[in-house]
């Protein structure tokens, strides 16, 4: 075809049968290309991804209600899900078993694998029963349980760095060498709701990113000077163009940062809007490094009068080698029952990015 | 920045009796006698008519010191020009100033529209699937840096003296153990499912974006107003016979509708 010739290739290559409804996590594997996607039709996947972006299903299991975490083991050979069937499972890769390894009282939607110096590995997971718990795996009983001033809303773990970010706006932050007390909550230094929280892999700090288009980077061990925060994943609307546009100039669309991932070597990291647009940041010298738009990514057109935005990003993670980057484009909920796709029509997709180097690469430090 | 609002408000600016001459802001009152500033020269030479007026304003016999003197006559004629002038302005300016902002979190027409045309490609290019594009061989495997922190990390916590857990963790974990993968399988832990009285499906509808905020609501993640419908709401069994635990405060309920 002649027109083909002209057309931008696509870059980015889709996994093949994606779940049916919209992914609520996914991980790569720590040691393979083997990719786990959690998703809102109560079952987890597990694909088989080959060097040439192609990928095929390798295994799946099931919930009884809805998937909203996942976390791998260290060695890669257990994936953690938990969901809102109040459990969590311990699902063993090589003999495709499933187990229930802890359980909650209300939805549990943080999950996260950990290993403690002088106690070996833990699972811990927080869920919307405002209780943090950490389990040992073979116990019924949890080895320790932590309140939490409310619903747990984001978690991540990073050497011996555990935060966990709360419906109330609260971050807590615990050190690992010390799990059974919170080191210190403090208030999100955003203003609105915590939608995800990260810790860069040195564990020396973290990344809050909220519904409202702006991400902070905090220090927790004292060193108020270095937290700041920075917005993106916002659209200006021009002044009057549109009908129903607003009669104040500076106004904007304004959209949900769903997930930041970070590169483990180089500590910069990715985040993914509601708007459907990917960025890549480094935190350190604070300076974009990369933007995805959703036009960039075919998804969307931001550009467009009226923009159109894409499906929202709403999980992303590295492989273990850091070439690929793999992305979730689903819906979100942001719109409630209203923005759901039609029934037959799947927006749900998951997508491969190969890497660049200068995509991901830390900036020089400044002179 | 944006433009600087402007009022609309009708005002009639100071103006010259003798040459008609409006003048932009107050600082044309603040000169001594507007004639002056507005006729140079002539006033100062006496001369026995004023140049540069209009016919039968040319006399002296009318003192004017800024706005004041101006015969009130020709204040009200004036008056009554400049607003027929401004009328039809002003009129607009004010139904524009009265006419309700508009919301602009109501999707357009155009947009839905617009997402039904896109929709319609998308499926389109879905039923004849295009070949499916190939990675760039990944390369050599990129330079790996130490994993170590970085030279200038500094941990974040003081060092801790205390064991982590109390001893009950101290026994091996079985999936920490090397290569026992099938071996003997841990004796899974048994749960006692909990129990739950269903609560009564509402249907749970989410907060409108609020100035551009597309998730105003502060008391709820998507993902809970999402787990409350019905389609993903979980009821966990409940074992025949047994009382329910915790007074029927399930996990749906629990999510967010006791927090609105």
């Amino acid at each position: 075809m002649l027109s083909s010739a002209f057309r931008a290739p696509a870059k980015d290559i889709e996994l093949s049968s994606p779940p049916p409804d919209s992914v609520s996590a996914l991980a790569f594997s720590p040691t393979a290309d083997i990719l786990a996607v959690a998703s809102w039709d109560n079952n987890v996947r597990l694909y088989d991804v080959n060097s040439q972006g192609q990928s095929q299903g390798k295994a799946m299991y099931s919930h009884q209600a809805p998937v909203l975490d996942l976390a791998w083991s260290k060695d890669g050979q257990y994936v953690f899900s938990a969901g809102c069937d109040n459990t969590a499972q311990m699902y063993n890769v090589q003999t495709q078993q499933a187990q229930q390894v802890a359980q909650h009282d209300a939805p549990i939607k943080c999950i996260e694998y950990a290993e403690i110096q002088g106690s070996g590995p833990v699972l811990i997971t927080a869920g919307w029963d405002k209780k943090l718990k950490y389990w040992d795996l073979r116990s019924p009983n949890p080895i320790a349980t932590l309140d939490l001033s409310d619903r747990a809303y984001s978690m991540d773990v990073a050497v011996s760095l555990l935060v966990v970010a709360t419906g109330d706006r609260q971050i807590h932050v615990i050190n690992l060498s010390n799990p059974t007390t919170i080191y210190k909550t403090i208030e999100s230094p955003l203003k609105w709701q915590t939608r995800v929280v990260k810790c860069f892999p040195t564990g020396d700090a973290y990344a809050i990113g909220s519904v409202e288009g702006r991400v902070a980077i905090q220090y927790p061990g004292g060193d108020d000077k270095k937290n700041y925060s920075f917005k993106c994943h916002r659209y200006d609307i021009p002044n009057g163009t549109l009908p129903g546009s607003p009669a104040v100039s500076g106004s904007q669309h304004v959209f949900a940062i769903n997930t930041i991932t970070f590169h483990k070597t180089q500590y910069t990291f990715c985040t993914g809007g509601s708007d459907g647009s990917l960025t890549f940041w480094d935190g350190v010298a604070r300076t974009k490094l990369k933007t995805f738009s959703c036009k960039d990514l075919n998804n969307g057109d931001t550009d467009a009068r009226p923009p159109q935005f894409g499906t929202p990003i709403v999980a992303s993670s590295f492989n273990h080698t850091h070439e690929i980057i793999a992305y979730a484009l689903s819906y979100d909920w942001s719109k409630g029952h209203g923005g759901v796709p039609p029934q037959g029509s799947n927006t749900t997709k998951v997508m491969l990015h190969p890497v660049k180097p200068e995509e991901v690469n830390k900036k020089p430090p400044k002179r | 920045m944006g433009k600087k609002k402007r009022t609309q408000a009708f005002v009639i600016k100071p103006w010259c009796w003798y040459c008609e001459r409006e003048f932009e802001d107050d600082k044309a009152s603040e000169i001594e006698t507007l004639q002056v500033s507005a006729m140079p020269k002539e006033v100062e030479s006496y001369s026995t008519s004023l140049t540069n007026t209009l016919p039968g304003r040319d006399g002296y016999d009318i003192e004017i010191f800024g706005m004041e003197g101006v015969p009130e006559n020709a204040v009200a004629e004036w008056k009554s020009r400049k607003e027929a002038e401004a009328g039809t302005a002003a009129m607009a300016a004010a139904a524009a100033a009265s006419r309700p902002r508009q919301s602009y979190t109501v999707i357009p027409e155009a947009d839905l529209q617009a997402a039904l045309e896109q929709h319609k490609k998308l499926m389109a290019a879905r039923n004849n699937p295009a070949p499916i594009p190939t990675f760039p061989p990944f390369g050599a495997a990129p330079p790996q840096f130490p994993a170590g922190p970085p030279p200038g990390f500094r941990p974040p916590f003081p060092p801790v003296g205390v064991p982590p857990f109390p001893p009950i963790s101290n026994s091996p974990i079985p999936m920490g153990s090397p290569a026992g993968l099938p071996g003997v399988p841990p004796t899974p832990p048994t749960f006692v499912p909990q129990t739950s009285t269903p609560v009564p499906v509402q249907p749970v509808e989410v907060l409108p974006p609020k100035d551009g905020v597309m998730w105003p609501d502060a008391t709820a993640s998507p993902a809970e107003k999402r787990a409350q419908q019905p389609r993903y709401r979980y009821t966990s069994p409940t074992p025949d016979g047994e009382t329910e635990e915790g007074s029927g405060v399930g996990k749906k309920r629990k999510a967010a509708a006791d927090f609105l």
